[in-house]
């Protein structure tokens, strides 16, 4: 059974990642399985200096999900250099950094900072400070810049982790394609809001958060299927992914690998569980080749 | 090591007074003996609404059964009150620190408000403890008093509407009982938030080494999520689920 994807030049030994945000650096996880056994770490977002992240309270539950407002709080890149990366690499599996700026020259640095890993997914939903803090990703023009720079110092497969706070996620992927992406990354969290009514007080003190789960599901599936049409580079699923079969939904819009994310939260080991499942129904659809499965809805 | 688990719900028994109920399930043979104070993610399996594990303190472990005393809160402990005999949980845990063993010679002297007895009943009927506080609004709510007299003898109770003890906050009593003493000066301590900010005020200076166990929202338990985060003194924050539940009192920020 071949379970192996590509992304550029960097060979997967299988399709399963784990999203960033949900798996810190990997330690926590680690005691529980075998990092080796997963396609790809995809770590906390970095950023060139350390971030303290938001006030609590930072996560309110909804129904099949969950909002968060951690607000990107990590140990800055070169205590990841340090501290993390030496530590990961003791693990048979490739290491992704997940990173962010809020200006043009901090995605610039950060990428350069962060040569030793196997490739770069970019986070591209916070806010750019010199453009009266829209986020990145929602602006093609403002993407095109920020992928484009990167672009030019980095010769690592570049991800980009696209926003779907958007009104039409196809124009904004080609935008990250033409600008120098070798894959995209979706979905990021959709931006929410709860409310609780006894106090009147928002659930988070950052007012909006990110929500995640199961509940983002089909509309994650949905956008995968758009840029799958869209354009022609790997595409990593993510949104809601809980066993197999969600993940073999995800291949079968489009993505040529996964993510686990909120599932990590619920059992240490979902990221293993999900590959077993994506493995059974292979079997089970006597299905020889991963490949052969990606892009095959019948519509 | 493998901290998680399917265990079978062996009783679910409403306490006397409303809304608190013990729920005790079944313990897998390879799973770590809890300390005092630690705490596990329980969740009906397979559930996605609610999606999330609840964050228990285990109330007490003994001859392959664990027992949580919780207090339903909202629609995650609800449900978990309706659980049956022979349902099923996922188990996640032990997690977190717990309270420290100390010296049989060394024992703490310990505060409860209300709720916190979940955190440190196993503590105190293990080890007793020096001298027990032991608040709550009401005398219905000073649960699992009788079998807590028995592990210790010098017991001070209080109630805010003094329908039990002393009427009034247990701090009061407690500030009293130090300044009579001079050895012991280690105190552990599981109450509401308002409590814990009260005697960083009231004992700032007295040296005392306080110990606290918080209570967070949490996503994951494990450290993953950053999601139950408290700021500390040192203008950080730590993960309730990770570093603690159990803190040094004067390590975390109250502003």
């Amino acid at each position: 059974m071949n379970l192996k994807i590509k992304i550029k030049n960097l060979t997967l030994k299988n399709p399963v990642m784990t999203a960033s945000g949900t798996f810190g650096y990997g330690e926590e996880n680690a005691e529980f399985f075998d990092l080796s056994l997963l396609g790809a770490v995809v770590v906390k977002g970095l950023s060139i200096k350390p971030s303290m992240g938001n006030p609590p309270p930072r996560i309110w539950e909804t129904p099949c999900g969950m909002l968060n407002s951690i607000g990107l709080q990590n140990i800055g890149i070169e205590a990841f250099n340090r501290d993390k990366l030496p530590w990961l690499r003791q693990f048979d599996t490739r290491i992704i950094a997940n990173f962010y700026g809020n200006e043009i020259s901090e995605f610039v640095e950060a990428a350069r900072a962060l040569e030793g890993v196997d490739a770069l997914e970019m986070n591209v939903s916070c806010p750019n400070k010199q453009a009266g803090w829209i986020a990145f990703g929602t602006d093609p023009l403002m993407l095109s810049k920020v992928v484009g720079a990167v672009r030019k110092v980095t010769e690592l497969p570049l991800i980009v982790k696209l926003s779907p706070n958007v009104t039409d996620i196809t124009v904004l992927a080609k935008s990250a394609v033409d600008a120098g992406a070798d894959a995209l990354s979706l979905i990021n969290t959709l931006t929410a809001m709860a409310i609780d009514i006894e106090t009147r007080r928002p659930r988070l003190s950052n007012i909006i958060g990110g929500l995640s789960g199961p509940a983002i599901k089909p509309i994650a599936i949905r956008m995968v299927y758009q840029v799958h049409k869209a354009v022609n580079v790997p595409l990593i699923g993510m949104g809601g992914i809980m066993n197999g079969n969600d993940a073999v939904e995800f291949l079968l819009a489009g993505a040529g690998g996964v993510a686990v994310g909120t599932a990590n939260f619920i059992d240490p080991v979902a990221s293993v569980k999900v590959l077993d499942g994506i493995i059974d129904y292979m079997r089970r659809k006597n299905i020889s080749d991963i490949n052969d499965i990606i892009g095959g809805v019948m519509v | 090591m493998n901290r998680s688990f399917i265990s079978v719900v062996i009783t679910n028994q409403p306490l006397a007074v409303s809304g608190y109920f013990t729920l005790t399930v079944s313990v897998d043979s390879n799973m770590p003996i809890p300390m005092p104070g630690q705490f596990c993610m329980i969740k009906i399996p397979y559930s996605l609404d609610p999606i999330l594990g609840r964050p228990l303190c285990v109330f007490d472990f003994e001859q392959g059964l664990m027992t949580f005393l919780v207090r339903i809160m909202g629609r995650g402990t609800a449900l978990l009150s309706k659980l049956t005999a022979g349902d099923k949980v996922s188990i996640l845990g032990p997690l977190g620190n717990g309270f420290p063993i100390v010296k049989n010679s060394q024992l703490p002297i310990i505060v409860v408000g209300g709720m916190g007895i979940a955190s440190l009943y196993m503590f105190i009927k293990k080890y007793g403890a020096s001298a027990l506080f032991y608040g709550a609004k009401t005398a219905s709510e000073l649960i699992f008093l009788d079998d807590i007299k028995k592990n210790c003898d010098n017991l001070f109770i209080s109630t805010d509407d003094g329908s039990a003890g002393v009427k009034g906050g247990i701090l009061d009593s407690l500030e009293r009982y130090i300044a009579a003493i001079n050895s012991n000066r280690l105190i552990y301590c599981c109450g509401p938030h308002g409590m814990y900010k009260a005697m960083a005020e009231r004992f700032d200076r007295t040296g005392l080494d306080i110990t606290v166990s918080l209570e967070e929202r949490m996503a994951c338990g494990i450290g993953g999520c950053l999601g139950c985060v408290t700021k500390t003194n040192s203008n950080t924050y730590s993960r309730v689920c990770k570093e603690g539940p159990v803190f040094k009192l004067n390590s975390i920020s109250f502003g």
